[in-house]
């Protein structure tokens, strides 16, 4: 009988070293095996209800092709995203994904990531070049991956027009306001009940500025901010900018074809208050929901004294230095701008996707008015303009807006040079002082 | 030696504290001392925190040009206090909110004060008038702005103007015309917080006995001689009390005159700006976060002083 019985056999030195070398290779071959892959949520900060309806929308069907990658997005209301990435990323904090308007990125430049270069052939390959170089570049980088775009149109009610004899929309400012005296309704009262081009007189934000622009001034060849190397300056204290004014005056208290003291924007316009108003293509979708008797058409903005223009605000996906998930981020906003996304996202929510290689027959079919606006982006001679790319805008416009609708008010300003030139240089002279106060204002 | 020494009178003069400050071990006095800290400290640190920090803190933003798009802030002295009497949007904000002081406070006032003391009588169907008078308080006050605008829309889409026009009467810029938007937001305003000064009132009339007033009937005292000899004189305290709620809301009144002041349609604009819109203008929108403490510190000061002022006048006695 052994006399170790019971008790472990001590190992022999060989059969150590064999043990020795098979748990080790057992080790590494468990080491090599490959681990189940990185679970990701990519967090994305949504600035308008359409976007976080069509990211949330098309959420599972990106998981579903990557099940690795969740997608969790937010939405912030227009000004609440502002305040949000103000404190958010000079603090370090921040989303993996931001959608963000061209004018809205420019004071965070410093804490977005330059998208890579497969991104940027895409985007340089398949959207406008306004799009890449004009709205989503800062010294040749990409910044942001430029997906829809805001272009005014002129929206007029057919039935309208019809009645009184006019058989074509207007193709310049002048006819703009011919039409208009036109096409206005007044009561017993001489109140008016029907406008015959609606202007924008109110709002809180910069948005009145922006029409204001639109309509009246970029097309007389004057423009808000002028640049001058890498500053601005005010560029509307001249004639111009003096015409533009009137132009709305004469439109509010000379020819009365508009008034304050009502209904305005796409409601009025499907209410049937108005005949005619300048706005972007969201207000197809809009008429669809709200208002489907309405009949109207869509035309390009009408001609002015110098140019045949729109705004072409853009709006895209961006993504902070912050992000602990770049590379899963960058694959993400390419696959949202893709060909079927695009063509869904028009047909399904409205706004206009800056791709114009893309089949909207579909959105077309159920929408016809939509077709004026991609075919802006492709029109020979109709020009496509920017915000002005500097971290002052936003002040700068929001600031012109109080002033231009105090100025609106006043009948006293019919025929009145030097009242409207008054009121202009004002607003120029604080326009630069915002420049100045941001280091932004050219000598 | 006489290091050791010195710090053996330090360990005896940290050991005397408590007893200096909260009694003898044991005793009733430092029993009290000890509930009453335990009671008020956390109040007053929360205080502190919450309160009396952040207003020190403003008033230093206040002074400096701090920006949340500028990552360098410098003290720029007075240079903040300065610019508000060159800028055309404070001035119009500050008198707007002085008119809205002026008129809501009086009106909240008397009448919560009016309706409370007709409550206060044998009322039939008094349940049903505590929810008509209070459910204005409670409900958010958002989606309550949003339903006054639609009252107070142009044309004949409003139901202000559609009454107006039942009767022959001319349509009213509500929101439109500057000199009646803030009435009109006014009106708003009282119409919300008005339950609130009912119920404080009310509470305050049902503590009085009511031998006060049966002594002033037997003294042969009318209804309203009564009212104004016995009620009012002992519900000072109470109207103080809503003087001071009622000011210090109209001051800061911040969501009505926002949403009334949002949208494209019938919006009268910055016509419409109160102190704290302008705060949040200069702060959240255009970041100026500087300047922004400095309004905010004129409009905390302006309460203050107003305040002060209603103690002085109902405290006196």
């Amino acid at each position: 009988m052994d006399d170790t019985f019971g008790q472990p056999s001590p190992l022999s030195r060989r059969e150590f070293l064999r043990r020795s070398v098979a748990v080790a290779g057992g080790a590494a071959a468990f080491a090599a095996t490959p681990s189940p892959a990185k679970e990701v949520e990519l967090s994305v900060w949504a600035n308008f209800n359409e976007i976080h309806r069509y990211i949330t929308d098309l959420a599972p069907k990106y998981t579903q092709l990557h099940p690795t990658v969740k997608i969790n997005c937010t939405l912030f209301a227009q000004r609440a995203l502002d305040e949000k990435v103000a404190v958010a990323l000079p603090a370090g904090q921040g989303p993996d994904i931001i959608d963000f308007a061209s004018t809205q990125v420019q004071p965070y430049l410093q804490y977005m990531q330059f998208a890579p270069p497969e991104t940027v052939e895409f985007v340089k390959k398949n959207m406008p070049e306004a799009a890449f170089k004009e709205c989503s570049t800062v010294k040749g980088e990409l910044h942001t991956v430029p997906f829809y775009v805001v272009t005014s149109a002129l929206f007029y009610n057919t039935e309208h027009l019809a009645e009184a004899g006019i058989k074509e929309p207007p193709k310049s400012l002048d006819e703009l306001a011919e039409y208009a005296r036109k096409l206005t309704k007044r009561d017993a009262r001489g109140t008016i009940t029907r406008a015959g081009l609606d202007l924008r007189v109110a709002g809180g934000g910069w948005g009145l500025t922006e029409k204001f622009w639109v309509l009246a001034m970029e097309p007389n060849g004057v423009h808000i901010l002028d640049a001058a190397s890498d500053k601005w300056k005010a560029g509307y204290d001249n004639e111009g900018g003096r015409k533009a004014l009137q132009f709305y005056i004469d439109g509010l208290h000379k020819h009365k074809y508009c008034a304050i003291d009502m209904k305005h924007d796409a409601e009025a316009f499907g209410l049937g208050v108005a005949s005619m108003f300048c706005r972007e293509s969201w207000v197809v979708d809009y008429l669809g929901k709200n208002a489907p008797t309405t009949k109207y058409g869509v035309a390009l903005q009408p001609r002015g004294a110098k140019d045949w223009c729109t705004l072409a605000a853009s709006r895209g996906f961006a993504v902070p230095k912050v992000s602990k998930n770049q590379e899963e981020a960058w694959q993400f906003i390419q696959w949202l701008v893709n060909d079927e996304n695009c063509a869904t996202f028009f047909k399904n929510y409205g706004w206009q996707p800056w791709r114009t290689n893309v089949d909207y027959s579909a959105a077309y079919k159920e929408r016809p008015a939509l077709k004026v606006f991609q075919d802006g982006l492709k029109t020979r001679g109709y020009r496509l303009y920017p915000y002005p790319p500097t971290a002052a805008a936003i002040e700068v416009y929001a600031r012109m807006a109080d002033r231009l609708a105090a100025a609106f008010k006043r009948p006293d300003l019919v025929d009145n040079a030097s009242g409207i030139a008054q009121v202009m240089s004002g607003m120029a002279k604080e326009t630069n002082q915002i420049l100045a106060d941001n280091n932004l204002l050219a000598k | 030696m006489a290091r050791a020494e010195g710090v053996a009178i330090r360990a005896h003069w940290w050991a005397a504290i408590p007893e200096r400050m909260l009694g003898k071990a044991g005793s009733l006095a430092r029993q009290k001392t000890v509930f009453l800290l335990s009671v008020f400290v956390p109040i007053m640190s929360l205080f502190l925190v919450i309160r009396i920090i952040p207003i020190l803190l403003i008033l230093l933003a206040s002074f400096t040009n701090y920006s949340l798009k500028r990552p360098v802030t410098r003290f720029v002295g007075l240079a903040n206090f300065m610019r508000l009497f060159d800028d055309p949007r404070f001035v119009t904000g500050f008198w707007n909110s002085v008119e809205f002081v002026a008129v809501a406070v009086p009106l909240e006032i008397v009448g919560g004060l009016a309706i409370a003391l007709v409550l206060s009588r044998k009322v039939q169907f008094e349940g049903f008038y505590q929810t008509l008078y209070f459910l204005p308080y409670i409900l958010p006050t958002v989606p309550t702005a949003i339903i006054w605008r639609w009252i107070y829309a142009p044309g004949n889409f409003g139901v202000a103007n559609y009454l107006l026009d039942s009767v022959g009467l001319s349509h009213v810029g509500w929101l439109t015309d500057p000199k009646i938007a803030l009435l009109a937001i006014i009106v708003m305003h009282v119409w919300k917080q008005l339950g609130f000064f009912v119920v404080i009132f009310l509470v305050g009339i049902k503590a009085i006995p009511a031998e006060f007033r049966e002594a002033s009937a037997v003294d042969g005292a009318s209804a309203w001689q009564s009212i104004r000899r016995v009620d009012l004189p002992l519900l000072r305290p109470i109207i103080l009390f809503g003087l001071v709620w009622s000011t210090i809301f109209a001051w800061s009144v911040f969501t009505e005159v926002y949403v009334m002041t949002q949208g494209s349609d019938v919006s009268a604009g910055s016509d419409l700006h109160v102190l704290s819109t302008r705060i949040y203008q200069e702060a959240f929108i255009f970041f100026n976060a500087g300047y922004g403490s400095a309004i905010s510190f004129v409009l905390f000061l302006f309460s203050l002083m107003f305040v002060l002022l209603q103690f002085k006048a109902f405290g006196s006695e």
